[in-house]
Parts: C-alpha cells; sequence; structure tokens
C-alpha cells in the first residue's frame, strides 16, 4: 500500500481551487491601457492604473463580455446586479493601496466546470462563485543584501476572473485534471491564453483532511504560488502527507496560509490565522452598480461554442476519428476548420482529413505562428489533396509537396499537382515496375549486401531511387512490397 | 461604545499610522464620540431596504475595449519617491510582509 492509499483508507482529502484568469482584452480592466507579458517595465501604466488624485475607474465592457461568456459556458447564475468593493492591504505591488474587486455582491454564482480525465470521463465539479477583479502589479525581490526591491506596474489593473471551486476535489491527480479541463474552456472560448509560465492562470489551493465519512470539515491551509500544473499536484500531495502526520500524531492544523517553495519541494508558512490580513472592504464609490441586462446575455449566449468534451464526444461519434485526434483538434481549436475539410470530402473519409491537419497543417500552423482561424490551406484545396490520394491520382509523398506549395501561396489543388508534373499516379503494369525495381538491385551491390546483413533502413534508397526515375509517382507501399520479395529471393 | 486602545492600535496598524501611547489614548477617545454620533443611524428603520451601494442613482457606465495610451508613464515615475532600472525602487519585501 502506497503512504497516498494509506491516507486515503482513513482520511477524505477535501480541496478546494481558487483560480484567476487573465482576460486577453486590448486594454485593462478599468483604464484604456494596454497590457503585455513581457513588455518593458512601467511603460504600460497611466494615472487611473496607479490611482492618481483625480481619476475615475471605468469598467472594459470587453471584459464583461468575457466573464458573461464564461458563466454561461460553466452553467453559472448571472446576476442582474452586481457591485464592485475596495479590498484593503498594504503591498508594494498594489499601486492603489486597495484593489477593486466583487466581494458581496458578485457578477455570478454556482455552474461547475466539466473536468475530463486521460481515459475521457467527465466529472462536474461545481462552483461557487466567479467574480470580476483587477491585477496586481508585480515585485522583484533582490539578492541578500540589497536594501530595496523593484516594481512594476504594467499587470497592474489587467482584468482577472477569479474562479472559486466548491470544496469538491479529492486528490491532486483530480486538482491537476480540473485545472487543464477549465484552461480547455476558456481558451476555447478564447477569453484567455491561460498560460500559467506567463501567470496568465494562476491557482491557490485550500486543502483539509477529514475522517472518512465525516460530515464535518477539517481545518484547512491554503497554498499560494502554485504556477506550474507540477507545483499544484507537489505542493498538495506535500500538504496531504503532512496534514496526515500531524492529525496522526493527535496534534491539530494550524489554520494558515503556506507559501509553496518548489526548489525545496516543500510547503512554508507565509502567515497564519492570528495575523490574518483585515482587508476592510467596503462598496467601490468610484463604481455605480454594473447592471447586465439580459438583452446583453441573450446576444453573448448566441456566441457560446459547444465546450471541449462535448465536442470531442460529437467528433467521435459523427466522424468516427480517434479520442487522440479529437482532442488535438478540440486544444487547438481546429474544430471549424477540421469539419469544413470532412464534409467536402467524397470519397475519402473523414479520419483522413484529421491526419492531415495535426500533422500538416498544425506543423504549418507552428512553425509559421499562425492562427487556427487562417489556415494555412483553404479547406477546399486540402479536401481536393486528400481525394486525390484516395482516388490513386496523386502518392502521399507528392501530395504533401502539393500541400508545401498550397501552403506558399499557391493556389488550387490540382493546379498546382499539374504544375509540378505530379498529377497522376504512375499507372506502370507490374512487369514494368517490377523490371524496374530488378534493375536498381543489380546496379547496387553495396546496399543490397547492408540488405542480406539485415541493416533495412537501405530500403529507403532502393524506393528513393524508383521515386526519382518515376517522379514520385509510384506508390510506395507497392515499391517496398516489391523490393522485399526480390532481396529475400 | 467603547473603544479599547488595543482596538485603535489595531486600526492604526491597518492603516500604517504609528501612534504613541498618548495619542492612541485621545484617540479612543475621539472614535468613541464619532461611533456615538454616527449609531444614531441605527434607530431608522431599514426592514426590507435595500443595503446602499451607491449615494447616486446611477448604474456603471462601460467603456468600449480600446486600449490608449495617454503617455505619462516617465512622468508617473518621476514622481516616485525613488526609481531605478525602469522600475519602481521600494523598501525591501519579504515573503509577503514589509519590513
Amino acid at each position: 500500500m502506497t503512504d497516498m492509499e494509506k491516507i486515503t483508507a482513513k482520511y477524505d482529502v477535501v480541496i478546494g481551487l481558487e483560480v484567476h484568469i487573465q482576460l486577453k482584452t486590448k486594454a485593462k480592466m478599468f483604464s484604456p491601457a494596454p497590457y503585455k507579458f513581457g513588455a518593458e517595465p512601467n511603460t504600460l501604466i497611466d494615472p487611473i492604473v496607479m490611482g492618481l488624485p483625480g481619476v475615475l475607474p471605468k469598467i472594459n465592457e470587453e471584459a464583461v463580455n468575457f466573464a458573461i461568456k464564461l458563466a454561461l459556458a460553466l452553467g453559472s447564475e448571472i446576476h442582474e446586479v452586481s457591485r464592485f468593493a475596495r479590498k484593503h492591504y498594504f503591498y508594494p505591488d498594489l499601486p492603489k493601496g486597495y484593489q477593486i474587486t466583487q466581494y458581496e455582491y458578485p457578477y455570478c454564482e454556482g455552474g461547475a466546470i466539466p473536468v475530463e480525465y486521460e481515459d475521457g470521463s467527465v466529472s462536474m465539479v461545481p462552483l461557487v462563485r466567479i467574480h470580476m477583479e483587477e491585477d496586481t502589479g508585480k515585485s522583484m525581490h533582490m539578492e541578500e543584501g540589497v536594501n530595496f526591491s523593484l516594481v512594476d506596474y504594467n499587470r497592474a489593473g489587467a482584468p482577472l476572473l477569479e474562479i472559486v471551486s466548491q470544496p469538491a476535489i479529492h486528490s491532486p491527480q483530480e486538482a491537476v485534471a480540473y485545472l487543464k479541463s477549465l484552461r480547455q474552456v476558456v481558451r476555447h472560448l478564447g477569453i484567455c491564453d491561460a498560460n500559467m509560465e506567463e501567470g496568465s492562470l494562476r491557482c491557490d489551493a485550500n486543502i483539509s483532511l477529514k475522517p472518512v465519512g465525516s460530515e464535518i470539515l477539517g481545518i484547512r491551509t491554503e497554498i499560494k504560488n502554485l504556477n506550474s500544473f507540477k507545483a499544484v499536484e507537489q505542493a498538495l500531495t506535500y500538504e496531504i502527507h503532512r496534514h496526515y502526520d500531524v492529525l496522526e500524531a493527535g496534534d491539530s492544523i494550524v489554520q494558515a496560509t503556506m507559501l509553496w517553495d518548489p526548489a525545496a519541494g516543500r510547503t512554508r508558512v507565509m502567515r497564519t490565522k492570528e495575523e490574518a490580513e483585515d482587508y476592510r472592504y467596503f462598496p467601490e464609490p468610484d463604481l455605480p452598480p454594473l447592471v447586465i441586462e439580459p438583452e446583453r446575455i441573450e446576444r453573448i449566449r448566441r456566441t457560446i461554442p459547444e465546450l471541449p468534451h462535448e465536442a470531442k464526444a460529437r467528433l467521435i461519434k459523427e466522424y468516427g476519428i480517434t479520442r487522440y485526434d479529437a482532442e488535438i483538434l478540440v486544444s487547438d481549436a481546429l474544430v471549424p476548420f477540421f469539419e469544413e475539410v470532412a464534409g467536402r470530402l467524397d470519397p475519402a473519409p473523414a479520419k483522413k482529413a484529421a491526419n492531415w491537419i495535426i500533422t500538416e497543417v498544425l506543423r504549418e500552423l507552428k512553425n509559421e505562428n499562425g492562427s487556427a482561424e487562417d489556415p494555412p490551406v483553404s479547406a477546399e484545396d486540402l479536401a481536393l489533396l486528400i481525394d486525390l490520394v484516395e482516388e490513386g491520382k496523386l502518392t502521399g509523398i507528392n501530395a504533401k509537396k502539393v500541400f508545401d506549395e498550397l501552403a506558399k501561396g499557391s493556389t488550387g489543388a490540382e493546379k498546382t499537382a499539374e504544375r509540378l508534373g505530379v498529377l497522376g499516379t504512375v499507372a506502370m503494369a507490374d512487369d514494368e515496375l517490377e523490371a524496374m525495381c530488378r534493375n536498381i538491385v543489380q546496379e547496387s551491390p553495396a546496399q543490397v549486401a547492408k540488405w542480406k546483413k539485415g541493416n533495412h533502413k537501405v530500403m529507403g534508397y532502393f524506393v528513393g531511387q524508383v521515386m526519382r526515375q518515376t517522379k514520385g509517382k509510384a506508390q510506395a507501399q507497392k515499391i517496398t512490397a516489391l523490393f522485399q520479395r526480390i532481396l529475400d529471393e | 461604545m467603547a473603544i479599547s486602545k488595543d482596538e485603535v492600535r489595531k486600526v492604526a496598524r491597518l492603516a500604517r499610522l504609528g501612534l504613541t501611547e498618548d495619542e492612541l489614548e485621545s484617540m479612543a477617545g475621539h472614535m468613541e464620540s464619532i461611533l456615538e454620533f454616527v449609531a444614531k443611524l441605527s434607530e431608522a428603520d431599514t426592514e426590507g431596504v435595500e443595503p446602499t451601494a451607491h449615494v447616486l442613482d446611477l448604474t456603471a457606465e462601460l467603456r468600449p475595449d480600446e486600449p490608449h495610451l495617454d503617455g505619462n508613464a516617465t512622468e508617473i515615475m518621476k514622481s516616485a519617491p525613488d526609481a531605478g532600472f525602469g522600475f519602481f525602487k521600494v523598501p525591501k519585501v519579504i515573503g509577503g510582509e514589509e519590513i
């Protein structure tokens, strides 16, 4: 029995996650200043971000739209009237001395994240709420002996949504699956890049242990600074063991906020309950209540795409593609393109479209830093190309050459194939082809010797010779079989 | 309503105000009389009244998502007590607490 099994035999693990996602609007939450990760420090600031006297915050409409989009996708209940509050604390990365956030009256409550596991199963993890707020700046701590820290306020004021789950997660692995599913949803909706290294998706975790079956939750600790999936899993695993050891020794857990120290592989106490911050929330006097009209909700509802887990299930069922293929198409936002190509195919089956897209199209997109909305080859050309191969008018190798030409800007799959002189698979009589192969074998004693010694890599050489002589129009599979027979005679 | 020196000390700490013992004493008296004055409000019957979030009967205006920099970044940095390397310089921070 592993340590973890020993623990879970006696205790229920209870985890709740608070996830911050940064919305990819052009401007900040309450100011027109833009935010971009990695920009020159302190260039994306203005008097509103810095809270200078006399400025007024004004809510970014797109941030509200994105917030509504997420709430609708997750089935949360949207409140027509919500309010903003000031949360006060003093920390150098908070330029105003308070953060504008939603406290007693968030814009939405409830809903659930459909959490997908590797085997394709889905379970719903219920949410407490989602609220809007603004991000802080970033402080840089200097090495020992330097008596100052440096602060960059570029990130201050960037729009955030905080998604609070119910304490309904029961293992570090589930927590990671939850985060991955949430990441996929927000990317799918196009509201957030959800890049943990760049901080556009950040996670704090609450964790407690209670005796198996008990209704009463144990005392919890909160872990901050979890900036990778690995950190989430390791920190929670560490904290579960720590709680277990404390409880087994007959002691009680001290309610505290912990920091994960990835280098040391352990959590450290940041502050205990006695030192807990008193944020002195009060209604933000600069912002009247936010009203979300039903018309706006309805307008946005029409733009909600099907969720990733729904899309995958449908693709597998409708097009007969594998879960692996569906996963990639959904993660890389290639579903609309795939469906357009697959819809045009005749006689090739849809799974050929999936193959081409997740190999050639995706590679091209990654090399060229392209976006799925602007594929390198039109759906029409790609479908035609796949059909030409299916009909035996084009070999696989030549189809890739045509594809490359099309990606470079050439138009018309058939026209391009013709221009390259590769249209039409060689309709060579079998005995003619065999003669060609025998000829090559005769002229290549060195390669034949290698083959006899068991070096089967030289097959590439033989096939290559036929391809050269036929300008690549021969079918590689057929020639390989031919050579195998001749060489093993 | 009695306000203890400890309560004043806590509020002062939260607001990062350094008060002497004498000031804590006199502040406790001031705060007591302010709270007594404001307590008058609790005599009003607020049964069924929505809590006020804003004194004006307005709803928030939304701003289109158009990025704009007003070009004041350098000026803002200049008004900071200390800056360097393109950053604001602040007293050293460790593990979430100022020292």
